[in-house]
């Protein structure tokens, strides 16, 4: 059986493969596109699946689209329609959307030669509800999906069961439009200044730097019930268009203005020094009681879907999960036995989701599988050498917007290892030396986070190199924080959390550091002295979790400071000339594609580090 | 000089300093429009063999999404309220399967294109009152020339003869001709859309606004029921 999902039209388009009940390919179209949350059709993205198993359309059994677009459509012009007649500029611009949304069915057989019959529109949240369930270890679970919202629900309970020979996932509980966490959440970004659909990770970032003093005013307008549901007042909001106005006048009078993007935070949690201003500090404090109480109203619902399955055991999926601190929260309150968040937990697994939710329906006795992060496209070292090797440095700082040195051709150094552990002890010396390296091996992870497979490593005891990346590199606001990757020995040293290796394989939970360990990742820490850790175990990336080791050993703490392989505006690099791309027009000193390296020769003065980076013995030839 | 180049030399600089959201979202579309180049240009070189021409077309790739880059600061720094990218539609010059061909037609595409705007940047510049944006177009127009010198030379090594190459250019001319004709289609198009949804918004919104209340202001356990009907339904139908 071979399915292909289908996700897009709002934000994060992807496509994902299952043959056999099992994801084999996955990818989001941005990545192939390179426009950030790519909403448009995954033309790409589905022929890059198709190629990794050899397979043509006409192979397909089924192409599943993740939601209901007549649903969405009717659930899109009713909420406009009903503020008649002052909502003709929203249903206008919803109906021109919807238009689109409708020519779905026509749009997947224009490219892929397929029976009508055969194309599937599964329940938006039955999309996210298989996803959760199928791609989880449990056998038995109650299931949770938060979302802004999908067709006319924003979030769902399911209990769902695999102890006979078919999955079953049942609705208990849904939450309607427009009660909504996600959308509520998501107004609040769009108030702080930040892109909806992009920018909650600042606000979630920023509400560490704020006091929870608003509480009382938001709890206005989102209430949280006794029985554990919730519901938004929506005379505060204005949700036709999120993106561009979402709140009204009565909002504007108890919380002043939205906040200028133009300005920007000066709050750094490497320095808390800092001085910030009343206004700073006011929104700092709104991003902080908003997120204390969509914390509040996670954990309340959570209680809910534990007394209406009676489950101890919990899957959870929806954009709301990308949310790693209320996760925590929701983790340190042990409502349940276990958590478990997929690799991809936003609309983007929704193409998995309802791929594996028709073939649990088509199919019996699917076994529980392990479910890998990194089903995107395999990253070519060959033609990375190629072109490596005939690049011309001289010009790049010209065209660079973060003021890159400039560089000569013999600058620029190809090498390539003959053996892993020759690269990998040679980089972390590298690293140890405080060079900031691109680091991409084999296939892309499917989600919106770098797991090791594209990824920018640097040491984590060394704020002003973590400066020097959020300046030069990733272009970043200085007030987030940079996430770490870590081994299973140093998580149960550094982190405060006793299952945290176990738990934080896909970065879904930040984690207290333990305050012998706030030295050692003291560039990866927030400003309450978490960071959102990434446990490596060598069965799921034995290149990267071997560095880690390797660094170990030269530092005496594995774990280094992980980013996303990306520039500031693009998603993450997809293949060898996207990463070189941003080598040339940052400030990344390496750049290591298989066992090739692409090296940045040049003796910077601002060095920290006195050892001579360059004198490091290399078995191998030049190009 | 060319009536669009009129327009821009005389009416723009008084439509800029009427509505200054007028020249913000005309500089936000000129950062789409070279990032657009930019990612045509990558599209092209990651299905090219020839290693230096991989990296000849690697630096015009940096160059143009360095000033899309450009333009869109200046684009920031002139924004007083919330600033929102709108997506760029990307119309790609390569269809799925690449060949000699394609590459050689999207290569005259590129190159008419880089010959139109740099003209359009050189009076854009000379247009402006502000001294960073004459210095960001003079820039962008500069670079542009060279591009338009290189693109040229890339697609005679694509042609076989004089003959391809001119037949190359028309077909681009021609190309070109028709996008922008498709173009005004899609703006007509869409004012009939818009005057054909606003009477159905007034002619149908009133009969159904009570129904449509209705729907959104259901309970949790009507919308429950109905959301479990369409889940039995759709299980029903593979089963």
């Amino acid at each position: 059986m071979k399915i292909l999902g289908i996700s897009s039209g709002y934000h994060d388009a992807t496509a994902a493969l299952i043959i056999n009940g099992k994801p084999v390919a996955s990818s989001a179209e941005e990545r192939f596109t390179r426009k950030k949350h790519d909403p448009s059709f995954p033309i790409n993205a589905i022929f890059d699946c198709l190629s990794q198993a050899n397979l043509n359309g006409d192979d397909l059994n089924y192409v599943v689209f993740h939601e209901r677009p007549f649903t969405k459509v009717t659930r899109s012009l009713s909420s406009s329609i009903s503020d008649f007649p002052k909502s003709l500029d929203t249903f206008l611009n919803l109906s021109k959307d919807a238009i689109q949304t409708f020519w779905i069915r026509q749009n997947i057989r224009k490219h892929i030669k397929i029976a009508p019959e055969k194309i599937l529109f599964v329940p938006h949240h039955m999309s996210h509800a298989s996803h959760a369930f199928i791609t989880s270890p449990h056998k038995k679970a109650v299931v949770v999906t938060i979302d802004a919202v999908g067709e006319w629900i924003s979030s769902g309970i399911f209990l769902a069961d695999r102890t006979r020979d078919q999955i079953k996932i049942q609705p208990l509980d849904i939450t309607p439009f427009p009660h909504s966490l996600g959308l509520f959440y998501s107004a609040m970004t769009s108030f702080l200044g930040f892109k909806v659909n992009d920018g909650e990770c600042s606000t979630m970032a920023l509400a560490a730097f704020g006091r929870p003093i608003y509480v009382d005013t938001l709890k206005k307008i989102l209430q949280i019930m006794p029985d554990g549901s919730y519901a938004l007042d929506t005379s505060w909001f204005t949700f036709k268009d999120v993106a561009r106005a979402p709140v009204t006048k009565k909002f504007l009078d108890s919380l002043g203005n939205p906040r200028s993007c133009k300005h920007e935070f000066l709050f750094d949690p490497l320095n808390v020094k800092t001085p910030i201003s009343a206004e700073d500090q006011k929104y700092a404090d709104i991003a902080c009681s908003t997120q204390h109480i969509l914390q509040e109203a996670i954990i309340s619902y959570m209680a809910r879907a534990k007394n209406l399955s009676k489950e101890v055991n919990l899957c959870y999926s929806g954009g709301a999960a990308l949310n790693c601190v209320a996760n925590s929260v929701l983790l340190n309150k042990q409502l349940f036995n276990s958590i478990y968040i997929p690799p991809d937990p936003g609309d983007g697994g929704g193409a998995m989701g309802a791929a594996l939710y028709v073939d649990s329906l088509m199919s019996k006795n699917r076994e529980i599988f392990d479910i890998r992060p990194n089903l995107g496209t395999h990253i070519d070292e060959a033609s990375f050498k190629e072109l490596a090797t005939v690049l011309d440095p001289a010009q790049w700082h010209r065209f660079s917007s973060t003021q890159t040195p400039a560089l000569k051709k013999t600058d620029l150094m190809v090498t390539t290892f003959s053996s892993d552990a020759l690269l990998l002890e040679w980089l972390a010396k590298q690293l140890f030396c405080g060079r900031i390296v691109g680091w991409c091996q084999g296939r892309a992870e499917n989600g919106p986070r770098a797991l090791g497979y594209r990824s920018i490593l640097l040491r984590p005891d060394d704020v002003e190199l973590s400066r020097r990346l959020s300046k030069k590199i990733k272009l970043r606001a200085p007030f987030r924080p940079y996430a770490v990757a870590l081994t299973q020995n140093e998580a149960i040293k550094s982190l405060e959390h006793q299952d945290s290796a176990s738990l934080s394989r896909w970065m879904q939970f930040s984690y207290k550091v333990s305050k012998s360990a706030e030295s050692k990742l003291c560039a990866a820490l927030h400003i309450d002295k978490t960071t959102r850790a990434q446990c490596v175990f060598p069965e799921d990336n034995p290149a990267f979790h071997n560095l880690l080791v390797s660094y170990g050993k030269l530092s005496g703490c594995e774990a280094l400071l992980n980013t996303s392989f990306n520039e500031s505006g693009f998603p993450l690099v997809n293949d060898s000339t996207d990463a070189l791309l941003m080598f040339a027009r940052t400030d990344l000193d390496i750049l290591i594609i298989g066992n090739t390296v692409l090296e940045k020769r040049l003796d910077k003065k601002n060095e920290s580090y006195k050892d001579n980076c360059f004198n490091i013995e290399r078995p191998l030839h030049r190009f | 000089m060319n009536p669009k180049h009129l327009v821009i030399r005389y009416f723009t600089p008084i439509a800029w300093s009427l509505f200054p959201a007028r020249q913000i979202k005309t500089l936000h579309r000129f950062s789409s429009i070279e990032k657009d180049s930019a990612e045509q240009i990558l599209k092209c070189l990651k299905n090219i063999k020839s290693n230096h021409l991989k990296a000849h077309l690697f630096q015009h790739v940096l160059e143009e999404l360095y000033h899309g880059d450009l333009f869109l600061n200046v684009a920031k720094q002139d924004s007083q309220n919330h600033f929102y990218e709108e997506p760029t539609s990307i119309n790609p010059l390569l269809p799925n399967e690449i060949n000699h061909q394609s590459l050689r037609d999207a290569f005259a595409y590129i190159h008419i294109g880089e010959k139109i705007v740099n003209r359009d940047f050189i009076i854009y510049g000379n247009s402006s009152k502000s001294n960073l944006l004459r210095k960001v177009f003079r820039r962008a127009a500069a670079d542009e020339e060279l591009h338009e010198f290189s693109t040229k030379d890339i697609l005679i090594k694509f042609c076989d003869s004089k003959w391809t190459y001119r037949f190359a250019i028309i077909k681009a001319h021609f190309k070109r001709l028709w996008t922008n004709y498709l173009n005004l289609l899609n703006i007509i198009g869409k004012m009939q859309l818009t005057i054909i949804l606003s009477l159905i918004y007034f002619i149908v919104a009133p009969v159904c606004l009570l129904s449509l209340k209705r729907r959104l202001n259901m309970c949790n356990r009507e919308q429950l029921i109905i959301f479990q009907d369409q889940v039995n339904s759709f299980e029903k139908s593979l089963r």
